[in-house]
């Protein structure tokens, strides 16, 4: 027998599984239909990369936050807007054709992922330079907040009259700021959880409009 | 001739005595109500644990000024204005005609309410649930927005036949604590058959649009809209991944274990309703539904 055959099985059952296991991966779709959930799932993967950390992010946790901040903001606006040509909602895409009647509001929502995206990547960068600049509390954990979670709602928040609060709840959450100074001071970094929050939503959102 | 015109008439008592059936069909009496003192902060939380902001508020608009069409199978429904506006929304109401149409689904002139609102579930609330809804609702700023009529086709539009519907299918839930288990676990029990109502959209309805008998999350293939809702049994939700932590974390951001976003209704449910909730109530949602046992 020629040696050659005798690594075309191998061969052939290696590029048959490698074939398999990518096209498992997207359900079987190819092309732009492929492409985009590919991105779709590289997405899933930051924001469960993000979850575990979010709500209390330590500056250990800075580097996943920046990592997944990047890859949300490089997926987002444009190229996730290019990958959806009008009409590309061939199986196993769950793309419904309100995207294209919509096309604003859809290319919105990719705009306002890429903009969360970069402010996470802001916010990431702040919890790296706390851990330079401040190593003794990086160690440390955050101080309990000063209020009880039942405390930190009002009337006006819970009745969606006001968005204040709820700002003031995630800072306290983060720890990353006092409720004097929450009140008192514009704060120029949003804390993670917010950011996370708000990337949640606006997937949420999107999907409410435009997945089957 | 003669033949023609007696069935004509027969057929014309009939539905006279059909109509007059229908108008004169009995529903319960008001339920006694004890007169408590409302606390309007937690009436809000209380407004967003049952969904009422959600369903009764639609994009952009002011809060509780009447809501987006909820669509199904017999037609589109809307939730009315129930800010305290004296023209448009139940400024007019009393407290009493305000817990019967939220417990008992009548109106303050004794029409029955389309099950569309879920107020089979919300037979659980007490007295002091419904006070401090009532404080809430008070404290809200009136919106001046009409509201909107539901598009409802015949013969569904007929509201006294939602008597004859609520005669076979109606299932107001009740509450009994199970004593044999925890604390957590009952208060979970208590929030997702009650004021959370995820059975509404978690259990397979009839054709007609009851209510299973078995309190199963079994989920509905079939929905009201169109779409499908998965199961909410423990077996069902470890096995996508689901763990306490996890399901906390859905339902506090809509973020599933795997990474994907809610869309569909469950979004607006967790952007709208649980992502406003107490840790400890999320908590206790988690434990009943993965049927974990703090005892």
């Amino acid at each position: 027998m020629n040696r050659n055959f005798v690594y075309l099985g191998p061969l052939a059952c290696g590029a048959l599984l490698i074939g398999a296991i990518t096209a498992s991966g997207h359900n079987g779709a190819t092309g732009t239909v492929g492409e985009r959930m590919m991105g779709m799932m590289m997405l899933s993967e930051q924001i469960k990369a993000l979850a575990p950390v979010a709500d209390v992010p330590t500056p250990s946790d800075a580097e996943t936050v920046i990592a997944a901040a990047e890859m949300i903001a490089m997926h987002a606006g444009p190229a996730m807007t290019d990958l959806f040509p009008e009409g590309s909602i061939e199986a196993p895409s769950e793309a419904r054709p309100e995207i294209w009647e919509r096309w604003e509001d859809f290319s919105a929502y990719a705009e306002r992922l890429g903009a969360l995206g970069e402010e996470l990547g802001v916010a990431g960068e702040d919890l790296l330079r706390r851990q330079s600049s401040d190593p003794v509390a990086a160690v440390t954990s955050p101080p309990p907040p000063p209020l009880s979670e039942w405390e930190r709602m009002d009337f006006a928040w819970l009745m969606g009259l006001s968005a204040e609060r709820e700002s003031v709840v995630n800072q306290i959450t983060t720890a990353s700021v006092d409720v004097k100074s929450a009140a008192g001071s514009k704060q120029s970094v949003r804390p993670v959880g917010a950011i996370y929050s708000d990337i949640a939503a606006t997937c949420s959102s999107c999907h409410a409009s435009f997945r089957r | 001739m003669n033949r023609i015109a007696a069935i004509l008439v027969t057929i014309l008592v009939m539905a006279s005595l059909g109509v007059l059936t229908l108008q004169l069909w009995p529903l319960p009496p008001q339920r006694p109500i004890n007169e408590v003192q409302g606390d309007a902060k937690r009436g809000a939380y209380l407004a967003r644990l049952s969904g009422c902001l959600t369903c009764h508020t639609s994009s952009g608009s002011k809060p509780l000024s009447g809501g987006a069409p909820l669509v199904s199978r017999f037609g589109s429904f809307y939730a009315p204005n129930i800010t305290p506006d004296q023209e448009n929304g139940i400024g007019s109401w009393s407290f009493d005609q305000f817990v019967r149409a939220v417990r008992q689904g009548i109106s303050p002139s004794g029409e029955p309410y389309y099950p569309a609102f879920p107020y089979e579930f919300y037979a659980t609330l007490t007295d002091q649930d419904m006070a401090d809804l009532w404080a809430a609702i008070q404290a809200t700023p009136p919106a001046a927005a009409p509201s909107t009529e539901h598009q409802v086709p015949f013969p569904f539009n007929v509201r006294s036949g939602i008597k004859l519907w609520r005669t076979f299918f109606e299932k107001p839930v009740t509450y009994v604590p199970n004593i044999t288990r925890s604390a957590a676990w009952n208060r979970g029990r208590y929030l997702v058959w009650g004021p959370a109502h995820c059975a509404a959209c978690h259990t397979p309805r009839n054709p007609v649009g009851g209510l299973p008998s078995d309190q199963a999350l079994s989920g509905d293939p079939s929905m009201q809209d169109g779409q499908q809702s998965p199961p909410l049994t423990a077996q069902a939700l470890t096995a996508r991944g689901y763990t306490k932590q996890a399901l906390i974390q859905a339902l506090r951001t809509g973020v599933t274990p795997d990474g994907d976003a809610f869309g569909g209704s469950m979004a607006e449910v967790v952007h709208g309703s649980t992502k406003f909730l107490l840790n400890q109530h999320l908590d206790d949602m988690a434990t009943y539904l993965l049927n974990l046992d703090d005892n």
